[in-house]
């Protein structure tokens, strides 16, 4: 049985090659893009459990990917994170339909962690 | 009524002799001849009637005669006593039409000419009063002008006095002989004693304590070249102080002295605070290109701590670039905030524009670019700072050049203003500058670029600006971006 299926969006590619494997790793099905035009074409072909999204993006922002989950994906979760946290982006991001907002960098032991509990599985399911 | 008199007396007279002439024929005939009665009374009754006519004739002529001479001389007196009375009343503009006897004509004629020169000098003397009546009048309207200037000047005076007096940072005048020739209040206050104390009294009695030690010092050079001159001087308060000039057309300089210890204070709270927020944007900057490549080496060294099997994996390469990227942070970091060397020599540019293509050579090979460079010019210059400004320009223009494009460093002596100046300019054939990103292109973490640090410009500006130029942003017209730089040329260049 395949895990949650992730999305990771982010313009840094040590950061997508990191989570990605350590994501595979634990048993999540995960998918990355570098931008948002990347992220809304995988959005719209396949569905996912939870997306990790990168605030600031080459082509506009997190808030642009939470848009069309909530049109096209509305059960789907979403973590927005951010190397230059501010209460506005925050407040944004959470009005927008993210679950978490977090600041980069996080372990990854708590990634695991938090996107378990917004699947609603566990270790093993993974 | 003496000619008439006259006439009177000469036909009374004619008339009495014609009778006794008459009466003496009369008796010679009865003596000598002794003729008829009847005779006789026929001659006497002719005679008698003859008489009578002549009586008759002598009293009509005498009427008509009386009559005559009184109407005669009644116009001639009439009209002289009309030409007594126009004399009487000042009627210069009468004239009189003679009418009467002719032999009063000349008489007539005189009066007139009297009366016209009369006349004309009655003129004469009214247009003189006229125009002093006119010259009075111009003299009381300039006089009650005066009177009015004056009030206006005593007023303003007033206004001046109550001026210099109700400013409240220290006023005075001081005559070219160093003597104080008024003081305001403020000043007072400031010296001790009264105005009297000191109006009049030469400024080196001032008290030998500041701001009166800094305005003697400024009234002595003023007095020296006569030039307006300012100055700050901080002794436990701050005292902004200045005078005006003193030249020759001048009697006094006006000096003024105001604490701005507060001022001060503030300007330099603000600053502290400016600096602290310009501190902490910064600092946000960094947090912000730290946290990325922190996130990344974290992922990646979590990844192969769960993979530890895979040795020729992508993970080494990752975690080699993104530590990469640090170091280039912190030494571009280091580069953005070193302190400005103030001692610059005059160089050429020439040798740092190549040196900084050579040095990027290999890069430019990598996407088989072409540079091209023809900078010259002296200036002056921090040599190892020029070159990161040139390093900076090139290796940005790479970053965004196409596979074997072509990049254009060069110069051009100008003349900005009257103020010579070299203008290097680096243009890329990319895809240029977006129009919305051209303000923000020079602010610090400011990137297009993924990777970039979006400090390369910034430290271009930081560099330039120490160097007394300019750098600015733009688009060439035939596409890539254009950046251009302005340097002023050494003076020694300038004059050559």
């Amino acid at each position: 049985m395949a895990g949650p299926r992730v999305l990771i969006v982010d313009d840094e590619p040590g950061i997508r090659l990191g989570v990605c494997t350590y994501l595979e790793a634990c048993g999540f099905d995960v998918v990355d893009a570098a931008d948002c035009a990347a992220a809304l074409q995988l959005l719209r072909g396949r569905r996912f459990d939870v997306g990790v999204l990168d605030y600031a993006l080459p082509d506009g922002n997190a808030l642009t990917v939470l848009s069309e989950i909530a049109k096209i994906q509305p059960a789907m979760k979403a973590i927005v994170l951010t190397a230059y946290p501010s209460d506005t982006i925050k407040r944004n991001a959470l009005a927008s339909g993210a679950s978490m907002f977090l600041t980069k960098p996080i372990e990854l032991v708590a990634l695991r962690a938090l996107l378990h509990e917004l699947t609603g599985t566990t270790a093993s399911d993974a | 009524m003496g000619v008439a008199s006259a006439v009177e007396f000469f036909l009374i007279a004619g008339a009495i002799g014609v009778i006794v002439w008459k009466a003496h024929r009369i008796e010679l005939a009865m003596d000598t001849q002794s003729v008829a009665n009847a005779a006789l009374a026929g001659e006497i009754s002719g005679m008698l009637t003859a008489l009578s006519v002549v009586a008759l004739g002598l009293l009509l002529a005498l009427g008509i005669g009386m009559l005559a001479v009184r109407h005669y001389v009644l116009r001639t007196v009439q009209g002289f006593a009309r030409a007594a009375d126009a004399l009487e009343s000042d009627n210069a503009a009468f004239r009189l039409d003679w009418t009467g006897p002719a032999e009063f004509e000349r008489l007539a004629a005189r009066f007139n000419r009297i009366q016209e020169r009369l006349q004309s000098e009655s003129a004469d003397r009214a247009r003189i009063e006229t125009r002093e009546a006119e010259m009075l009048a111009a003299l009381n309207k300039e006089i009650d002008a005066n009177a009015e200037t004056l009030r206006i000047v005593k007023r303003a005076a007033q206004a001046w006095r109550q001026t210099f007096d109700a400013v409240d940072f220290v006023l005075l005048t001081v005559d070219r002989h160093g003597v104080v020739q008024r003081v305001n209040r403020a000043a007072v206050n400031l010296l001790g004693g009264g105005f009297e104390d000191w109006i009049g009294r030469p400024i080196t009695e001032f008290p030998d304590r500041q701001p009166w030690r800094a305005i003697r010092a400024l009234l002595d050079d003023v007095f020296v070249d006569g030039n307006p001159m300012s100055g700050q001087i901080e002794d436990g308060a701050v005292w902004e102080y200045a005078s005006t000039g003193l030249h020759a057309a001048e009697d006094v300089a006006v000096v003024w002295a105001r604490d701005i210890s507060q001022m001060t204070e503030l300007q330099r709270a603000v600053a502290r605070s400016e600096s602290m927020g310009a501190m902490g944007e910064l600092l946000g900057g960094v947090a912000h290109e730290v946290r990325n490549p922190l996130f990344a080496i974290t992922a990646l060294l979590d990844a192969w701590s769960l993979k530890p099997q895979v040795q020729e994996g992508p993970f080494l390469p990752a975690l080699r670039r993104e530590v990469t990227r640090m170091r280039q942070l912190m030494e571009e970091l280091l580069e953005y905030g070193r302190p400005f060397n103030p001692s610059l020599v005059v160089r050429d540019l020439q040798p740092v524009a190549a040196e900084a293509v050579s040095i990027l050579m290999p890069a430019a090979r990598e996407i088989d670019a072409t540079i091209h460079v023809d900078v010259s010019g002296l200036v002056h210059m921090d040599s190892a700072r020029m070159l990161r400004v040139f390093l900076n320009l090139v290796q940005n223009a790479l970053d965004h050049s196409p596979d074997r494009g072509v990049i254009d460093v060069a110069s051009q002596a100008l003349a900005d203003g009257g103020q010579p100046i070299v203008r290097i300019t680096v243009r890329d054939r990319g895809p240029g500058f977006r129009e919305a990103d051209l303000p923000r292109v020079f602010h610090p973490f400011f990137t297009r670029r993924p990777g970039g640090t979006g400090l390369g410009l910034p430290i271009v500006q930081r560099i330039v600006d120490e160097h007394g130029g300019t750098v600015s942003a733009g688009n060439h017209p035939e596409g890539g971006a254009l950046i251009r730089v302005d340097l002023p040329i050494a003076a020694a260049a300038a004059s050559t």
